[in-house]
């Protein structure tokens, strides 16, 4: 066996300090969104029972789940997904409560990724979930509330596509294929594979205008309004046709709220889930090649676990928001609220005294208890980040000093109050 | 247009073809068709950039978001199963995937379990899976033809372009699996964030393809 003690599992990763103040604060930004949206926050287990996960339209891969026995040998997993225990958690716990439940979570799960392509195996999802709402407005307000919570959390240049299952499930509902081939040809959607498409519907004999559609169906996206006529310009099927309209009444929900640049349409976007039952979306930025949020109406979900009733909800994916920011600024500085404060020997207790004074008024107030000279705390401040060194000066009087530029400012504890609510705007802001 | 369109070629044996469709549609990739020890080529005036990586690696690279897309054949795709979008099929480097072997099998023929020599494990597993037939798969990296010579394997499962290699020791073609031939593929959010330039790009290579055939 080799030593593993200096490695951490592949998937997994250390969060360095830089890295994880932006982590926090998208998390916070994204929490104040969505509290502002009026949805409240939950929790679930961090492991619960396999079963939760395998029964009905709840189905993960067995495979994807890291798993651990309790004491009486029952199987659990840890938490691979949110989505399905919040409906657990709805059609249980919650059942009594008055619809629809507008709920959120901030939660890290876990999945195995077979592929080996995944880079993460442990990452953090902020998700809402609006349980009891059957109406498409609901769809179009998970989508104004994923574009506020993106644009919240600092990424600008993004874009939602939205589809709806049903706009493809209808139309191969005409065609009388088992479900392994619905599965296939399902896949060649998804990935846009126009010969492989073309290749099934002739194996199939579907010909005329029915072939037609289905060999367009990949290529129906881009902006909403232009794709919404093209696909019209066909013959639909009553499903396929409802399907258009949701997509409609959605995008002028977020045309409301004035998110429309944000937003495309694919209508080749398939069921990828299994529990996915209408409006599907996905959201992406040029400055990274993979998807940064998700979701979708799920309509029977619920119904599984005792208590029916139509939800619809989608995840950010954290940890990504945090990579494009981090790719668009990888010059982190500390918080402009931090300070070091040199202390020791006699002073110590007035060094205290000050630092706890301005910790009062939210500075982040670090005290350099070595015995070093002036320099060196100056040298690791500087190597830090922070924003100045507080020295202690005769009476009441404190000496900060900015670590890179050696000016120095004679001032006090009202002083450097004072101070900071003239730039109170900048510091709030912090990681910006 | 202020970024270069980024295209992963596979090295080696399909990769002049696939300039030369480049090329017809007015992309100068000049120097991809020298011997050059470069893995960035730039072309400025169609804003285009090419990079060359090994056939199995062009994949990653589009689906991580690296390049934007990029050229690859059906038997790596099948075996990798990558999630991008697979658009047009260039119908260069044809070939077949199929099940090989001796004219006559070996003494081997007793035992339940048919051992399958391979690069394409996953392929293998799958197409035997799907015929109910259990397998042991023997995955090796070069030279297939050899394991059922040696008694490593019964059969093996690989490409064949033009048959000759089986020919010349002996082995014939059992089961056909699928043609293969190279495809261009897209990252997904790239079809989407880059979509202008990428849809012309498929109309005239789409283009150029029909007025081959």
């Amino acid at each position: 066996m080799g030593d593993y003690s200096r490695q951490v599992p592949e998937g997994l990763a250390d969060i360095l300090t830089d890295e994880c103040t932006v982590k926090r604060a998208v998390e916070a930004a994204i929490r104040d969104l969505f509290l502002g949206h009026g949805l409240r926050e939950v929790s679930t287990p961090t492991f619960e029972y396999m079963d939760v996960f395998c029964r009905g339209q709840a189905v993960l891969e067995q495979e994807d789940m890291y798993k651990l026995t309790d004491p009486r040998g029952r199987i659990l997993v840890i938490r691979p997904d949110v989505t399905i225990p919040i409906a657990r958690m709805a059609a249980t716990n919650m059942r009594t409560q008055p619809k629809p439940l507008k709920l959120f979570y901030i939660s890290d799960v876990f999945r195995i990724d077979r592929s080996g392509l995944e880079e993460q195996r442990e990452f953090t999802q902020a998700g809402v979930e609006l349980i009891g709402a059957p109406w498409v407005e609901a769809d179009g307000e998970c989508i104004c509330i994923a574009v506020g919570a993106l644009k919240k959390a600092g990424i600008e240049d993004f874009r939602i596509d939205i589809g709806q299952v049903e706009f493809f499930e209808s139309i191969i509902d005409e065609i009388d294929i088992t479900t392994e081939d619905k599965e296939n040809i399902r896949q060649f959607i998804k990935h846009k594979n126009l010969v492989a498409v073309e290749e099934f519907l002739d194996q199939k004999r579907v010909n005329g205008k029915l072939k037609d559609l289905l060999l367009s169906v990949p290529v129906l996206y881009g902006e909403v309004g232009e794709v919404l006529e093209r696909a019209r310009e066909f013959p639909l099927n009553e499903g396929a046709a409802k399907a258009l309209d949701d997509i409609q009444r959605v995008c002028e929900i977020i045309e409301d709220y004035g998110y429309r640049e944000y937003v495309s349409v694919d209508l080749g976007m398939v069921r990828e889930l299994p529990y996915y039952t209408g409006i599907i979306f996905k959201g992406f930025t040029r400055d990274l090649g993979y998807i940064i949020c998700s979701g979708g109406r799920y309509d029977q979900l619920q119904g599984q676990f005792g208590e029916g009733s139509p939800a619809t909800g989608f995840a950010i994916n954290v940890n990504r928001v945090v990579q494009v920011l981090h790719k668009r600024n990888s010059q982190q500085s500390c918080d402009k609220r931090s300070l070091v404060l040199k202390c020791g020997g006699p002073v110590r207790k007035r060094a205290i005294n000050t630092a706890q004074k301005l910790r009062a008024v939210g500075l982040y107030i670090e005290l350099d208890m070595s015995e070093g000279s002036i320099e060196a705390t100056l040298a690791y401040a500087r190597a830090k980040g922070v924003r100045g060194v507080i020295i202690l000066q005769e009476g009441s009087r404190l000496k900060v000093i900015d670590p890179v530029t050696g000016k120095h400012t004679i001032t006090s504890v009202p002083g450097i109050i004072a101070g900071l609510s003239s730039d109170r705007n900048k510091c709030i802001s912090g990681w910006h | 247009m202020d970024r270069f369109l980024r295209i992963a070629l596979a090295k080696g044996r399909i990769a002049l073809q696939t300039v030369e469709l480049f090329e017809s549609i007015g992309i100068n990739c000049g120097p991809l068709k020298e011997e050059t020890r470069k893995l960035i080529i730039r072309d400025p005036a169609s804003m285009t950039e090419f990079i060359l990586v090994k056939p199995k690696d062009v994949a990653k690279y589009v689906e991580r978001g690296a390049v934007d897309m990029g050229v690859v054949g059906r038997d790596t795709l099948l075996e990798q199963q990558p999630d991008l979008y697979e658009v047009l099929d260039l119908k260069v480097g044809r070939c077949r995937m199929v099940v090989a072997g001796p004219k006559s099998p070996g003494d081997t023929s007793n035992r339940a379990v048919k051992v399958v020599a391979t690069k394409y494990p996953v392929t293998a597993r799958k197409y035997f899976r799907e015929k109910g037939e259990s397998i042991q798969v023997v995955k090796l990296d070069g030279s297939v033809e050899l394991a059922p010579l040696v008694g490593l394997s019964h059969v093996i499962v690989d490409l064949v372009e033009t048959g000759r290699t089986l020919e010349e020791n002996g082995l014939v073609i059992l089961e056909e699996i699928c043609p293969v031939s190279a495809r261009l593929v897209v990252n997904r959010v790239s079809l989407k964030m880059e979509n202008e330039r990428i849809t012309r790009m498929l109309k005239a290579l789409r283009q150029v393809l029909r007025k081959a055939v």
